[in-house]
């Protein structure tokens, strides 16, 4: 029993690191070579993990070795545009200058309830609306819809818009971000005094504070303190 | 804060859990194989009859035992251990001497083997 939470734990920190050594991506985003690659380091810890009679190294050594063969593909993927194209294929366009393209559907083998299914969720219900639909690599769907039904941008109107950054996370859970409040040539004295004009004389109090880009800040109370937004 | 303690709290007792299971399997095999030794010398001066009468003494322990570590260990060394205890006995019912020998000495084997595989050791680990 000891022995199987110190496998566990073993493997599960291997695991983690594994993850992390092949870089930022959700499972959705994955290629297909990367998914294969995920369920496989998944099969090899779980075997010695349940066994106790499998030693931990036959989980291990297959793990680091399918993590290197991943970053070399990885690299080789980026570096080169042939590579590329031989291991995770090429986007296909299933809808060209507004017209369904039959032949890529088929060799795609996505019928046309798919395709619908998919826009759906794209939010665009109508077909007739799409000038381009591409099938990425890793499955997913890309929309251009034609130009008289896109929304309105400011540019198309001629209108002056003014910057908009991020805003800037100044207080998490009570906890002061020294090196965002830095960031942008502010203190914490200056923070103190934006909170006691609004009845807060404790950064403990706050939930949640950002400042963004127009110089607003916005602080939420913790729950037990109020817990408006003010 | 509290679920931190309540998570600390369960796996210090999962942990606890796994090392007193580890002393109760030592403890339970040594219980088991305490005899074997009584077993072995009757079966070498031929003494079948004290050799069938420690046996099946034995016999009822590791049945006594064998509940409880169905929930901890494969049951493939179970498997092991009955089949051995099996032979053993009509090794003795038969009065071989060499094979009965033999045969006891494996089933020992089968029953010391299965506390020493969940000892913590760098060879169970890696």
């Amino acid at each position: 029993m000891i022995l199987l939470i110190i496998k566990t734990t073993i493997l599960y920190f291997v695991v983690v690191i594994a993850m992390k050594a092949m870089g930022k991506r959700q499972i959705g985003q994955l290629q297909p070579f990367e998914l294969v690659v995920l369920l496989i380091i998944s099969e090899m810890a779980a075997i010695s993990m349940q066994n106790t009679g499998v030693p931990i190294t036959s989980s291990i050594v297959p793990i680091i070795t399918i993590v290197i063969l991943q970053v070399f593909l990885a690299l080789l993927n980026l570096k080169s545009e042939k590579a590329r194209v031989i291991i995770c294929g090429k986007p296909t366009i299933l809808i060209e200058n507004g017209k369904i393209r039959e032949d890529e559907l088929r060799r795609t083998r996505i019928n046309l309830n798919d395709l619908l299914e998919q826009m759906r969720a794209k939010d665009c219900f109508n077909i007739a609306d799409v000038e381009f639909a591409i099938l990425e690599t890793n499955g997913h769907l890309s929309i251009l819809l034609k130009s008289q039904k896109r929304p309105v941008q400011p540019e198309d109107l001629n209108l002056e818009t003014k910057y908009e950054g991020l805003p800037t996370n100044i207080i998490i859970d009570g906890q002061v971000n020294h090196a965002n409040l830095e960031r942008t040539n502010l203190d914490e004295n200056w923070l103190k005094q934006e909170l006691s004009k609004r009845g807060i004389y404790s950064i403990k109090e706050v939930l949640f504070a950002s400042l963004d880009t127009s110089g607003n800040l916005f602080v939420q109370r913790k729950a037990g303190a109020g817990g408006n937004n003010i | 804060m509290k679920y931190y303690i309540l998570l600390i709290v369960i796996f210090a007792f999962v942990l606890g859990l796994g090392f007193f299971v580890i002393a109760a399997l030592s403890q339970s095999a040594a219980d088991i194989t305490e005899n074997f030794e009584k077993i072995s010398t009757a079966i070498n001066n031929e003494d079948w009859q004290k050799a069938n009468a420690e046996f099946l003494l034995v016999k009822e322990k590791w049945d006594r035992h064998k509940k409880w570590w169905a929930m901890i260990i494969d049951h493939h060394e179970i498997d092991n251990i009955d089949t051995s205890f099996s032979r053993t006995n009509e090794y003795l019912n038969h009065r071989n001497p060499a094979l009965a020998g033999g045969e006891l000495s494996v089933l020992k084997q089968f029953i010391k083997h299965i506390p020493e595989t969940e000892k913590i050791s760098w060879e169970n680990i890696f």
